[in-house]
Order: C-alpha cells, then sequence, then structure tokens
C-alpha cells in the first residue's frame, strides 16, 4: 500500500514538474499580469518631489504586472514600434542619453532589457482610471509632488482665497495676476484628489496640476551652419534691408537663461532679464539668467547671434532684441513657465520662442493656455518645438491653437527621425547638426555643434524668421490678417520654412501687377492671374507664375491660393 | 422706422378711431398693415438704392428689411449684393472687407487661426450664374490692434479663364453668417471696402459705390415656451403694445414700441 502511495506521488510529482516545464517553455517571455497594481493611487515614491513613471514603475514593476502606461514612454497611449524606436535611438547615444522616462526596468541603464520588456506590451493601449488618475498618461512627463496651482475666477481676492487656502491646508507660495492664479503647496500626496476638491469651490474657476516639462533636446558639438542657407535667409538679408537698428525686434526666449556677457550676443541682450523662479523684483536674483545648461544660449544664437562681426555664428534677425527668460536649469515646471510667460508679455515682446514639452494633455490641462490666448490676441507671435517623441501631433505649449509647432529637418529636408508634429506641425525647421553658441563658462569656445536632429533648434529658426517678419511689416494699428502676417510661414513642398518667401510682404509689389501700381494687392491683381489660369504657350506670362518661387511653367491652382491669401492686402509704403 | 407710420398715428384720430374694429379684429389689422408697411418700408429702398443706376455694392440681411439676429449664439446672415453690373465684360471678381463689433457678434473662428469656420462665409450665386469656374478666398480675420471695438471679415473670389463671358446685373455675391453674442442692440456693419474686376486681360477695376447696414440683436420673441416664434408670439406683443411690460421689449429700449412688433414680425417662424 505505501509502495503504491509512493509510486504515486512520484507520478503526479513528475506530472507537475512536466506542466511546469511546459508552461515555462511556452510562456518564457509571458509575464504575470497583476492588474491590481495599477489600481494603487500614486505617490511619489522615490521622495524626488516629481510624480511620473518612475513612480508608477515602482509601484507597479512592468516586467512582473501589467502596467501599459510605465512603457508608454512616447505617451501617445498606444504601445507599439515607436516606442521602440524612441528607446533603441537613446541607447545609440550611449551613457550620457539616459533618461529616466526611457528607463522601463527602472535600473539607472537603457538597454535591450527595457526593449523586451515594451515588447511584450505592444499592441495594448494606455486606459484610465490608472494609479488614481484620470488620464494616466500624464505620469509620462509627469508633475510636481505636494503643488496644486489654482485659477479663481476673476474678481475673486485674497479674502475670498484666504478660506479655501485654510480649508485645504495650503500654503500660497507665488501669484499670477494676469489669469488670478496661484501656485499652492499641500501636504496632501493625492494631488488628483486634492484638484477635484479644490475645483468644487465657489470662486475658483480651474485647478492645475503643475506639469513637468523638458526641454526639446540633448548635448550639442561643433560644426558648420548649412541650416540658415537652407532656409533663404541670405536671400532674405540681401533682396531688402531687414529691420530697424533703432527699433529692433524684442524677442523673448523661455529657457534655461543666457550667457549675457557671450562675445557673440552680448549686443542683442535687453536689459530687460527675468529668472521666473524669483518672484521679488528686490532678489538681485531676479534678473539673473545665468545659463548653466546651454540650452538657452544656443537658442539665443539661432536667433541673434550678431551678424558680420567676424565671431561665431550669425543668427537670423540682425536687428534683434534677445529678452531672456529663465524658467528652470535642467528641469522645467510649468508654473515658472507660466510666470516667464506673464512677465514676457508685459515686456512688450513681438515673438516668444519655446523650446520645451510638457505633455500631450488637452490644451484645458494648462494653465498657459489663457496666457497663450492673451499673448496671442496682443499680436505677440508664439512659436514652439513639436517634441521629439515621434507623434503625428504637437506636445504642449506647441500643440495649443494659438502657437506655431514647429517639427524638425535634416538638411536634405527629411523629417527628423525623432520629430513630432509629423502630422500636425504648421511649419518644419532645420533641427539637425545645428551649429550655435554656447555659454563660454561651459565651452571656452563660445560655440557647439548639436549632434542631435531636434526640435529644440528648429523652433528658434522659426522664431527668428516671425521676428524678421515683426521687422519689415508696416503693422500701423491694424493687424492685418494675423494669420498671414507673421505666423504663417512659406514653405517649401517638403513644409520647411522658406524665409525669404515668408517675408513677401516686404516684396509685395511682386504681387501688385498694375502698370500703374497702386501699393495694393488688389482683386484686379487677384483677377489678371486668374484670367490667365492653365494659359497656353502664347497666354503665357511668367509674371503671373508666382508659386513656386521661381514658377513652374504655368498659371494653375498654386498660383491661385498663393494669391487669394494676399488679396486685398496692402503694401508697405514704397 | 417709417414704415410703421400706422401704429403711430391711427389711435390719435377719432374717425378713424371710431371706425376701426377694436378688439382682436384690431389687433389682426394692426398686425397686417405692420407686415404691410414694412414690405414696402422706404428703409427697403433705401437700403437698396435701387433707383440709382451706379453700380452699387451693399450688406442686406437675409430678413425682408435691415440685418436681424436674435440674441444668444443664434446666426445672423447678411448678404453681399451688387446691383447693375453694366460693363461689355461682365463681373470676374470681387473683394470686400466687412467691419464690425467683435463684442456684439463674431465670426466663427474656433481653432481660433484667424480664419472664419467652414460655412461662416460663402460665395453667393450671382458670379458663378454665367458658368464660369469660381475659386475663393478664405474668411480672413483682421484685428485692430488699438480698438477691441473693430474687427474685420476680408473675403474675394475670382473666376478662371477668359470663358465663358462673365455675368452682368444684379445679384448676391456672399452671405457671411455672423453669430450674435449675449448682449442686445444695433449692431453697426461697414462695408470697408469694396473692390470688383471685370472678366479682361488685365482686369480692370469697376467703379462702385458702397452702402453700410445696421444689424440689430434682438429678444426671441418666444413667449409660450414652444421655442418658436408663432402669431400667438407676436399677438402677445402686439397686446402690449406700449405698456411698460419689458418682457415683449425686444429691442431693449425700455417701452413695447411698433419695432418690437416689427422684430416679431420678422421673427416669424424662427426657432429660438
Amino acid at each position: 500500500m505505501i509502495s503504491k502511495i509512493n509510486k504515486l506521488s512520484i507520478f503526479v510529482g513528475v506530472l507537475l514538474i512536466a506542466i511546469t516545464a511546459i508552461f515555462l517553455l511556452v510562456n518564457k517571455l509571458e509575464i504575470p499580469k497583476v492588474q491590481a497594481a495599477t489600481d494603487q493611487t500614486i505617490t511619489d515614491q522615490n521622495g524626488d518631489g516629481i510624480i511620473n513613471l518612475v513612480d508608477a514603475r515602482i509601484l507597479a514593476p512592468p516586467a512582473t504586472t501589467s502596467c501599459p502606461v510605465c512603457v508608454d514612454i512616447n505617451g501617445d497611449k498606444k504601445i507599439d514600434q515607436k516606442d521602440i524606436d524612441l528607446i533603441r535611438h537613446y541607447i545609440n547615444l550611449g551613457n550620457n542619453a539616459y533618461k529616466p522616462k526611457l528607463d522601463v526596468n527602472n535600473d539607472g541603464v537603457l538597454n535591450q532589457a527595457d526593449i523586451d520588456i515594451i515588447q511584450n506590451y505592444v499592441g495594448q493601449t494606455v486606459t484610465g482610471p490608472a494609479f488614481g488618475l484620470d488620464n494616466p498618461s500624464e505620469l509620462t512627463f509627469g508633475f510636481r509632488a505636494n503643488e496644486i496651482i489654482v485659477k479663481f475666477k476673476a474678481g475673486v481676492n485674497t479674502a475670498g482665497k484666504n478660506p479655501i487656502f485654510t480649508k485645504y491646508n495650503l500654503t500660497n507660495d507665488s501669484s499670477l495676476n494676469l489669469v488670478n492664479a496661484d501656485r499652492l503647496r499641500t501636504t496632501e500626496s493625492n494631488v488628483e484628489s486634492l484638484q477635484k476638491q479644490i475645483a468644487q469651490e465657489p470662486g475658483v474657476e480651474k485647478v492645475y496640476k503643475n506639469h513637468v516639462g523638458e526641454w526639446l533636446t540633448n548635448d550639442p558639438q561643433w560644426s558648420n551652419q548649412w541650416a540658415p542657407k537652407k532656409i533663404n535667409i541670405e536671400k532674405a538679408w540681401y533682396g531688402e534691408t531687414i529691420g530697424n537698428a533703432n527699433h529692433p525686434v524684442k524677442v523673448a526666449i523661455i529657457d534655461t537663461g543666457v550667457d549675457v556677457n557671450h562675445p557673440d550676443l552680448q549686443a542683442h541682450i535687453s536689459s530687460l532679464k527675468r529668472d521666473a523662479s524669483v518672484f521679488s523684483p528686490l532678489d538681485p536674483n531676479y534678473t539673473n539668467v545665468e545659463d548653466i545648461v546651454g540650452h538657452g544660449t544656443f537658442v539665443a544664437g539661432i536667433i541673434g547671434a550678431v551678424v558680420n562681426n567676424q565671431i561665431a555664428v550669425a543668427g537670423l534677425v540682425p536687428n534683434v532684441e534677445i529678452v531672456p527668460v529663465k524658467a528652470g536649469g535642467v528641469d522645467v515646471n510649468e508654473y515658472e513657465i507660466a510666470t516667464g510667460f506673464e512677465w514676457a508679455i508685459d515686456q512688450d515682446v513681438k515673438v516668444i520662442s519655446m523650446s520645451f514639452g510638457l505633455g500631450y494633455g488637452n490644451d484645458s490641462d494648462y494653465l498657459s493656455h489663457d496666457l497663450l490666448k492673451f499673448a496671442r490676441d496682443k499680436g505677440i507671435t508664439l512659436v514652439a518645438s513639436a517634441g521629439n517623441f515621434i507623434h503625428d501631433d504637437c506636445i504642449y505649449p506647441a500643440r495649443d491653437p494659438n502657437v506655431v509647432c514647429v517639427g524638425a529637418t535634416k538638411a536634405d529636408d527629411s523629417l527628423c527621425d525623432l520629430t513630432d508634429g509629423r502630422k500636425d506641425a504648421k511649419v518644419f525647421a532645420p533641427g539637425d547638426a545645428i551649429v550655435s553658441t554656447y555659454p563660454t563658462n561651459l565651452d571656452s569656445s563660445g560655440i557647439r555643434t548639436s549632434p542631435e536632429c531636434v526640435t529644440s533648434w528648429s523652433a528658434p529658426y522659426i522664431a527668428g524668421v516671425a521676428a524678421l517678419c515683426h521687422s519689415v511689416q508696416p503693422l500701423g494699428m491694424e493687424l492685418t490678417n494675423p494669420h498671414l502676417s507673421c505666423a504663417n510661414f512659406a514653405t517649401t513642398q517638403f513644409g520647411r520654412v522658406d524665409a525669404w518667401e515668408t517675408l513677401w510682404y516686404r516684396n509685395c509689389y511682386k504681387w501688385n501687377f498694375d502698370n500703374s501700381a497702386d501699393n495694393k494687392v488688389g482683386v484686379d491683381d487677384v483677377q489678371a492671374l486668374l484670367w490667365h489660369y492653365y494659359a497656353g504657350p502664347i497666354g503665357y506670362n511668367k509674371m503671373y507664375d508666382i508659386f513656386p518661387v521661381g514658377g513652374d511653367g504655368k498659371i494653375d491652382d498654386g498660383d491661385v491660393l498663393t494669391i487669394l491669401e494676399r488679396a486685398n492686402l496692402d503694401c508697405p509704403p514704397r | 422706422m417709417q414704415g410703421l407710420c400706422p401704429l403711430s398715428w391711427l389711435p390719435q384720430i377719432p374717425s378713424l378711431r371710431r371706425g376701426f374694429p377694436f378688439g382682436f379684429f384690431k389687433q389682426v389689422t394692426i398686425l397686417f398693415l405692420t407686415a404691410i408697411s414694412t414690405l414696402f418700408s422706404p428703409i427697403i429702398f433705401g437700403t437698396v438704392f435701387a433707383q440709382i443706376p451706379n453700380t452699387t455694392v451693399y450688406l442686406f440681411g437675409s430678413q425682408s428689411v435691415s440685418t436681424i439676429g436674435i440674441v444668444g449664439g443664434h446666426t445672423m446672415p447678411v448678404n453681399v449684393k451688387v446691383d447693375n453690373i453694366t460693363n461689355s465684360s461682365g463681373l470676374a471678381a470681387f473683394s470686400f472687407k466687412i467691419s464690425y463689433n467683435p463684442n456684439l457678434v463674431s465670426i466663427p473662428d474656433a481653432n481660433n487661426d484667424y480664419v472664419a469656420d467652414a460655412g461662416t462665409v460663402s460665395i453667393g450665386p450671382f458670379l458663378g450664374s454665367s458658368g464660369k469656374q469660381v475659386r475663393c478666398s478664405d474668411g480672413y480675420i483682421d484685428i485692430d490692434l488699438n480698438d477691441s471695438t473693430k474687427r474685420y471679415l476680408r473675403f474675394t473670389c475670382g473666376t478662371l479663364g477668359p470663358t465663358p463671358a462673365a455675368p452682368t446685373g444684379s445679384g448676391v455675391l456672399a452671405t457671411v453668417n455672423f453669430q450674435t453674442g449675449n448682449t442686445i442692440g444695433s449692431v453697426p456693419l461697414g462695408l470697408v471696402s469694396a473692390q470688383l474686376a471685370d472678366n479682361t486681360a488685365n482686369a480692370n477695376l469697376i467703379a462702385n459705390t458702397t452702402a453700410d447696414t445696421n444689424g440689430l440683436v434682438a429678444k426671441c420673441a418666444d413667449f409660450n415656451g414652444d421655442h418658436r416664434v408663432t402669431s400667438s408670439d407676436i399677438l402677445a406683443v402686439v397686446r402690449n403694445y406700449h405698456t411698460a411690460n419689458l418682457t415683449y421689449d425686444l429691442d431693449a429700449d425700455g417701452v413695447v414700441s411698433s419695432a418690437d412688433i416689427l422684430i416679431a414680425v420678422r421673427e416669424y417662424m424662427k426657432t429660438c
């Protein structure tokens, strides 16, 4: 009897081992799915002051639990080849390109192990709620722990706000007057729960998380300046006298600061400067915009390095006043961005350049939306980088309808591998192997070339062209069609900007076909072109062949659309 | 409001008052007279300039008299019309610019790109009536940096090639669907510029005069809550004529006057 039991035990044991072996063989790459892991409310697990994917992966390691959002490293809510391409791109760049959000297993290294984990999720989508968030994709960029931004209704003053601060144990950190918003410190670890509670209070218009963003590039290195030539800037400079030295165009650069003593920038730096993390004008650091990262100085050089001074590089705008707005160092957060933004609007700038991203939420998720609208209505051209996460759409703030979203291209006009805005960017500009100024205390040469193809550099190219546009355009009191004037850019067939074409307004007479020019692109000019539509060899008149630049031998829809966009506009006085 | 004279003088002439059947019949009669007098109002002819042989471009509401819109986000259509194209080659292109007060009416622009949303500005039947192919620009919205009460809409259409012949005569060039805001009041609409071009190789300009119009944003005359302006609603205004019952004061001028009855008539069968 005992021997029978032993035989049965051995048989059952062998059977169990065999089943286990078969299970492991069949499922060797499958991960156990523990759905409950993402049901936990997320808090700042690693104590770095930011709630993001790193914290999510601590709560729900994607290798052992089911956590799609943990591996959606480009934040498009789909786990696909783009996520793998993105991580592989950064693996190839080496250890210096390490980004925590890409480190799927949180082991401090980007490698094949991270890709292997993502492979198991391909085809899945990110849905909410998860981690106590309606939109778990907010974790891709993350938001500040223990901070909340409350926008109050117009007219609600300190007396109206204080009871709310007391009720929720909030400490007022600073205020934005233009949109009546306050940044508040809280001890509550569940930020979204607090956000929803405060939103119910009378007098509160909206409550925001303080989103964390990132500068949209990596470290640059040396090389040559191909990009300004590519966008036809020389033709734009020499075709007409650009700008007025007595009234340079003010361009605000919201970035890591600027090396204001750089020999190739110094002459173009405004006396107006601001560190947006310092709130008192009496604080000596209020105007300290020292750039310890290099990103902002690089952007400033693209727009405004002095031309023809035999130093370093040439910027796009010969007569520019660079207004540096320092909004963070290595990291950037939404509140400081908004603070810098509000300040810049008050300085009467004409262009604001933004080479950072805050994620892919809706416009209304971001405090800056109202400020951007306010700036746009003041006639300020807003330019921002599309992002570098292989999205078809643009990152915020570039995705805001008030902003020109700029994607990035290479020297052959093909898209940069990582550029966002592949379908939604309003315009593309060079982003590859860009050479520009660099802080002299970080590199004594004061110049570097970026090895990367990124949108951080393409946005300032468009900001520069917009500044040129402002410099040549006789605005007067009426801002004639802002869409066309300084926010709508003429492009090549690839969608890449052409500076000279964009400055058509200065060359308005080219569309003024009248024998006795009336300085206006009138309906007579429009109809004269349309009358010659598809004219054969005998009727063809090159004068009307305005598109593409230089003509294509026929008067067709491209020419018709080009002139219809410019119809009924006055040319500048001649 | 000359077209509404009967409502003013009728009660003050004893002989007429004696012979006039009061009560419901009176109200119906007043309504009838109002409608008739409105239809043949000098306002219409004054706006149209029908007696003037010159080529004229002018703004014109979809209603029989000047443009009217119901307060609170309703469409207020305005036609741009041309009269008396008499040149031999006809009209081949037009371009106009309308000024408006964005605090009272707006041009829908959902994505805030200063280009009117699709369907807001549309080509009228006249330019293409002879069979020529028509091409139009978007409706571009211009702003005035120094005056928040002014915005402009710019719109241009032309025709392709020399043939067939371009149209002559009169007709609607375009329709602009303004959207009313939440404020009741008069809305000046200005034709800041209007250009016409003939159907020749050089596309010569056709001389023209222009005329503006005044729109009116008014309350909806729906008093029985059926979300539609019916005859009973119009009669309700008539019954309250010259009373202080401001419910029926559709133009918010402080009195229920003949103008309010006229507004109700013009809103007839509209959905609120």
